[in-house]
């Protein structure tokens, strides 16, 4: 088994936890996997393609099983996820121009470093603000598996869906909203991905939520749907040139495997209220940690690749640790409710 | 995301190895959730008596 994969026990081991801490967050917020696992390995020595390749096979893999879950949970909403593609392809390739004409300025390395770290910490921000504000009535709601609450639709929602250029588009929750519009929200996140070269499950995820109005189990699902397509097709190009290395992704698959399908059922069980603060305090780690590499590398001092992975796997591990710990509590909660009734 | 220049120029050699990896990783996926989803209907009813404090 070890020899299959030509690496030592202590290393496989290390994937497996890793892809099953990755897992829980994957399969819970639809998010989390490039910016955790390709950092790392790049931490750990390996070349930035095989990095960046394995990353997307693993992510690729990941999302495949977290959106067989979520179809199983009736939380994938097809229509809106080819939309969704059309409308990032298209925005990807922009972002990329956008790149290539920075390089030729040699402006792009600190624009993109810049930009990601304040959207990264701004998304954080914004998401632990109106959790925080909500008190656990507003903002994100795992819950809301049927028709979208008129009180739980963000007010930038509200007001895209009352922008009613045809053709309109019904969506699973009861929205309708402009393919315009939608459209327009996938090109925006698309060109955010193309231009800072992230899959983007942590824009779009938030934007299905907050712009298009999309209820969040259905969010999730359907932005993992795009993620099979976009880490299907990066993995493939990355392993045309033997970026994919299968020593690294079989192990961390096999852990996130596990991890997806605690991390998907526990969006059934867990009052995400709680879990919601964390998840904005895991994205403003992960911009410091982001922060902390780049200043890192500007003055070429090695130490913070490490600080900053710390900081990155640290705040990951703090938020799949709340999403499991919040998932007992509340199956001891619904047991103690069951045992009273039944007395 | 799709580079489409660089799809349809690849050499045959690039495309079966990116199709072989990707397939393996693809298959791997869906066996760990028909597996995972057999080991966990087989076990939920123990683990969530478990975790209840039952």
């Amino acid at each position: 088994m070890i020899e299959l994969f030509g690496i030592g026990a202590g290393t496989l081991i290390l994937f497996v936890g890793f892809g099953l801490l990755i897992g829980v967050l994957f399969g819970f917020f639809g998010m989390g996997g490039s910016f955790l696992v390709t950092p790392a390995l790049l931490v750990m020595g390996y070349p930035s393609r095989v990095a960046v390749g394995s990353g997307l096979a693993f992510v690729f893999g990941t999302s495949v099983i977290a959106t067989l879950k979520h179809r199983d949970l009736g939380q994938v909403d097809y229509k809106l996820g080819v939309l969704m593609i059309a409308g990032t392809t298209l925005g990807i390739e922009v972002g990329k121009e956008i790149v290539l004409h920075l390089e030729s300025l040699g402006l792009a390395g600190n624009i993109i470093s810049v930009t990601y770290v304040v959207l990264l910490g701004g998304i954080g921000v914004f998401v632990t603000y109106e959790s925080l504000k909500g008190g656990g009535d507003g903002g994100i709601d795992h819950d809301a598996e049927g028709e979208a609450n008129a009180d739980d639709i963000p007010d930038i929602a509200k007001k895209i869906q009352s922008y009613r250029v045809p053709p309109m588009i019904s969506l699973r929750g009861g929205v309708t909203v402009s393919l315009w519009m939608i459209l327009s929200v996938a090109f925006a996140t698309g060109l955010l991905s193309g231009f800072l070269g992230v899959g983007g499950g942590f824009i779009r995820m938030p934007a299905l939520f907050y712009l298009i109005g999309v209820p969040v189990p259905i969010a999730v699902g359907t932005d993992l749907f795009e993620i099979v397509f976009s880490g299907g097709i990066g993995s493939f190009l990355y392993a045309m040139d033997g970026g994919v290395d299968l020593a690294i992704v079989l192990p961390l698959l096999a852990g996130s495997a596990f991890g997806a399908r605690v991390g998907s059922a526990a969006t059934s069980v867990v009052d995400e209220s709680e879990i919601k603060v964390y998840f904005g305090l895991m994205l403003l780690g992960g911009s410091i940690a982001v922060a902390v590499r780049e200043i890192g590398g500007y003055l070429d001092i090695p130490v913070f690749d490490a600080v900053s992975l710390a900081l990155i796997v640290g705040s990951a591990l703090l938020v799949s640790g709340m999403v499991v710990y919040s998932s007992i509590v509340e199956l001891r909660k619904q047991s103690a409710h069951q045992s009273a009734t039944a007395d | 995301m799709a580079d489409i220049g660089a799809l349809m120029g690849a050499s045959g050699t690039g495309t079966t190895q990116a199709v072989v990896l990707v397939g393996t990783v693809l298959v791997e996926a869906i066996i760990l959730y028909v597996g995972y989803g057999a080991l966990t209907r087989a076990l939920e009813p123990t683990v969530r008596q478990m975790l209840g404090g039952e």
